[in-house]
């Protein structure tokens, strides 16, 4: 169902490093952080791009093997890796470096850029974000300092983290955690038109309620599988969709050639009365433990407070996923360029 | 008489199972992986590649379907030329329930080309149709005996006799189950034929003659390489990590993909700039150039420990490949400094096609790629930072294989002041050093000399640095 949101804010308050401990020292982690509104990508990308560019960072990085991505996804910028517990403790160190000396990189300019992520022009239409700023020394520093000295940084950590990694951890994110103000994206006026069919995106957006519980998250990761299903199964209009964990709940971007009919199907899929599926609590918890899903699952655990992770297959009853599910307001829109 | 026969046939074909093999050393207690495998001959690979795909096809009808969702089931497939096999990921709780539906997926093997065989049989052709530049390379490298997608049924039955039987089954079950369920594992048999006579394998490996040639379609240049790989597995991830790692570093591809195609060759398929072309083309040893450089590579060797040691189901091969063929994975924490820089040689042999206009490409600068001398060690630079303690070995040997190499400059061992009254003391402490290296550890005199110099505002007081010079 379409319901029009005014712009509400909400508040995550959640642990500004966050913590899944799993016996491997395979370590996955991620630094994120809001986008003011959805918006600004090009200035946080630019500052994190020039932050990482540090040859101290990057000479730390090359010898502990670190590898990582920066991107912008939905209202957040992600930077996302992989690393020993060692390695990432002399990096995490290395870049609290650079953000001390980031004031004197400041002084010989950082160039804007924009994500490459393949379904950033969606990102940034649906947020109403623009790559045109005015890039002064004022605005860069005072987006640098909003985000990455005031609070606002959230650092996802898995696997097995000794106490040094931790303490290395929280003095990137040291100070008081400031609340994420979230302002959920609305359909946005041009829209209103039938979208041109062509490489395209629908826009879900899953309102649940709080608190979130790990039946919740149980509940709407069911309701996407079937949804998924649903669309490149039976009705064979999109098998891609990427989706984003939210503080009010969750957003997900499915890639289609058919937007209209993609999201026609949408809505017929959500008007459908909800069946709680039997068994999704052994799906759930392998889907949790996959490899391709590592950071996934722990970025969702974590957006949602929801750490530690089960260690056992989790058994929800069909009535609370009813009760998650029914209480979980929905928009839907088709994005075109 | 013949009811004695009967019995005794009973009683010898009751004996023939699986053979089962357990992976204690993966370090994942939460999740189990299964695999059923089986070998065949590589120039039947493709019959295995499409057999897998059809059952993970079945597995995706009720009601396995139903069944996997239920038990947290999740099924992939693997094929290359040593054999094939399907693997899943499911519930450590769930360990026997997903090995009986992994074998009752066998029930759904095609006796026949019947609808479902042939739907599997024309998604495989689809996906090569057309020209594919990939498919091409990889169908001449390792020489398909048929067209691809032309298989017959009679070959596909041939196949299903000698290959899937129950005694050329591999089940592989990470982790340490308990005494219970490795005795009804024991029990279980998958419905598969016990025939135990298969013909010898008279397939010929296929010629891997080097071959350049000139493609006008292909730009800037596509490879399908066979590149080989030193014997214990810990040296083939060392190796993997060191080539990518240089590669990536110094001439990044364009576009790559690889996999472990034999006990000796991993498969390489990239699409290469002019810089990466010739790295690929020039490049004979592989040894780390400095110590920056090594310490990248024992770091990448490690976490790629790591990740196969806790996620197997994200390199099947490396698993299913060795214990089917018999080998123990041993990977230790690291291997010894020596190994690493004694570095390993290099050899990819293959089809290498190029584009004429790669010739006049701005990329292609071969004045721009140093490479190192694969008959020398490269000169060590080591620095020790005051914390911890001083890894004297590792510097000794180092030294000792670079001054092998019939050096004439020696290497210095620099200590660092910052105020002149503590020059004496470090002069001692650096003293105390060297006669500590030639006298425990051999390194000839003349091989070091000692040097102080003036602090750098970023290093500690202690901080100690080993340098050899290139002759």
């Amino acid at each position: 169902m379409l319901r029009p949101l005014s712009f509400i804010s909400f508040s995550l308050f959640a642990q500004a490093v966050c913590v899944l401990p799993q016996e491997t020292n395979y370590l996955v982690w991620g630094i994120y952080h809001p986008l003011e509104r959805g918006r600004g990508e090009a200035l946080a990308y630019g500052i994190a791009q020039a932050l990482f560019s540090d040859s101290l960072l990057k000479e730390v990085a090359y010898i502990h093997s670190i590898t990582y991505t920066i991107q912008r996804i939905g209202p957040w910028l992600l930077i996302q890796g992989s690393a020993t517990p060692e390695g990432l403790y002399a990096f995490f160190t290395a870049l609290r470096g650079a953000v001390d000396r980031f004031p004197q990189r400041l002084q010989k300019g950082i160039s804007l850029a924009l994500s490459e992520h393949p379904l950033s022009p969606f990102f940034r239409y649906v947020y109403e974000d623009t790559s045109e700023i005015e890039a002064t020394p004022l605005t860069i520093s005072r987006s640098f300092f909003s985000y990455w000295k005031e609070g606002r940084l959230r650092i996802i950590l898995r696997g097995r983290v000794p106490s040094p990694l931790l303490r290395a951890a929280r003095l990137l994110t040291e100070g008081e955690t400031m609340p994420i103000a979230y302002f959920p994206p609305e359909l946005p006026p041009p829209l209103h038109q039938p979208p041109r069919q062509g490489n395209s995106v629908v826009y879900l957006r899953w309102s649940v309620p709080q608190p979130f519980t790990l039946s919740a998250l149980i509940a709407v990761w069911s309701h996407i599988q079937a949804l998924s299903r649903f669309l490149c199964e039976e009705r064979q209009l999109a098998c891609r969709a990427m989706w984003v964990p939210l503080p009010t709940g969750i957003e997900g971007w499915i890639e289609t050639a058919l937007p209209a009919a993609t999201e026609q199907a949408v809505r017929d899929f959500l008007s459908r009365p909800y069946r709680p599926p039997a068994h999704s609590g052994a799906a759930f918890f392998s889907w949790l433990y996959a490899p391709e899903n590592l950071f996934l699952s722990s970025w969702w655990a974590c957006v949602w407070g929801i750490a530690p992770l089960p260690k056992e297959i989790p058994k929800p009853s069909p009535r609370e996923l009813r009760r998650v599910i029914l209480r979980c307001s929905t928009t839907a829109f088709s994005v075109s360029e | 008489m013949g009811a004695r026969s009967l019995i005794v046939a009973g009683l010898l074909w009751a004996q023939v199972k699986p053979k089962i093999h357990y992976l204690p050393q993966i370090q994942n207690k939460t999740i189990t992986w299964i695999a059923v495998a089986w070998t065949h001959a590589p120039h039947q690979w493709e019959i295995g590649e499409i057999l897998t795909s059809y059952l993970v096809q079945e597995a995706k009808r009720p009601p396995f379907r139903e069944q996997a969702e239920s038990l947290g089931l999740l099924l992939d497939r693997w094929c290359n030329a040593e054999g094939a096999g399907l693997t899943v990921v499911a519930p450590r709780a769930h360990l026997i329930a997903a090995v009986e539906w992994l074998y009752s997926l066998f029930t759904r093997l095609p006796h026949a080309p019947d609808l479902s065989w042939q739907s599997a049989f024309h998604t495989y052709r689809k996906q090569w149709e057309g020209f594919s530049l990939e498919r091409e390379l990889f169908w001449r490298l390792y020489g398909s005996p048929t067209a691809p997608g032309t298989l017959s049924w009679e070959q596909v039955t041939f196949y299903l006799q000698t290959h899937l039987t129950i005694e050329n089954l591999h089940l592989i079950v990470s982790g340490n189950p308990s005494f219970r369920e490795k005795n009804y594992l024991d029990r279980l048999h998958p419905p598969l034929v016990p025939e135990g006579h298969y013909p010898a394998n008279t397939a010929t490996q296929p010629d891997l003659r080097d071959t350049v040639e000139q493609n006008l379609w292909a730009y800037p240049a596509y490879v399908a390489l066979l590149i080989e790989l030193p014997q214990p597995w810990a040296e083939k991830i060392a190796f993997l990590q060191a080539f990518f790692s240089r590669w990536h570093r110094e001439a990044p591809p364009l576009r790559w993909k690889g996999q472990f195609w034999s006990s000796t060759t991993y498969l390489l398929q990239a699409r290469l700039d002019g810089k990466s072309y010739n790295f690929l083309r020039n490049l004979r040893h592989l040894a780390p150039c400095d110590s920056a450089e090594l310490l990248a590579w024992q770091a990448a060797y490690t976490l790629s420990r790591h990740q196969l040691l806790f996620y197997p189901q994200l390199h099947p091969e490396v698993w299913l490949t060795a214990t089917v063929r018999g080998d123990s994975i041993e990977l230790p924490d690291t291997l010894p400094s020596q190994r690493w820089w004694r570095g390993w040689s290099f050899s990819a042999r293959g089809i290498w096609l190029l584009n004429d206009w790669l010739a006049v490409d701005t990329l292609l600068r071969t004045d721009t790629f140093p490479l190192p001398s694969p008959s020398k060690v490269a000169p060590p630079d080591f620095v020790w930072t005051g914390e911890g303690e001083l890894p004297l070995s590792e510097w000794a040997s180092a030294l000792q294989l670079f001054w092998g190499e019939g050096q004439t400059s020696p290497c210095e061992l620099i200590g660092y002041y910052k105020r002149v009254k503590e020059r004496s003391k470090r002069l001692r402490h650096l003293h105390e050093l060297r006669r500590r290296l030639i006298q425990q550890y051999h390194v000839p005199p003349e091989a070091l000399r000692i040097t102080l110099r003036l602090m750098p505002p970023d290093l500690s007081p202690k901080a100690i640095r080993l340098k050899c010079y290139a002759p």
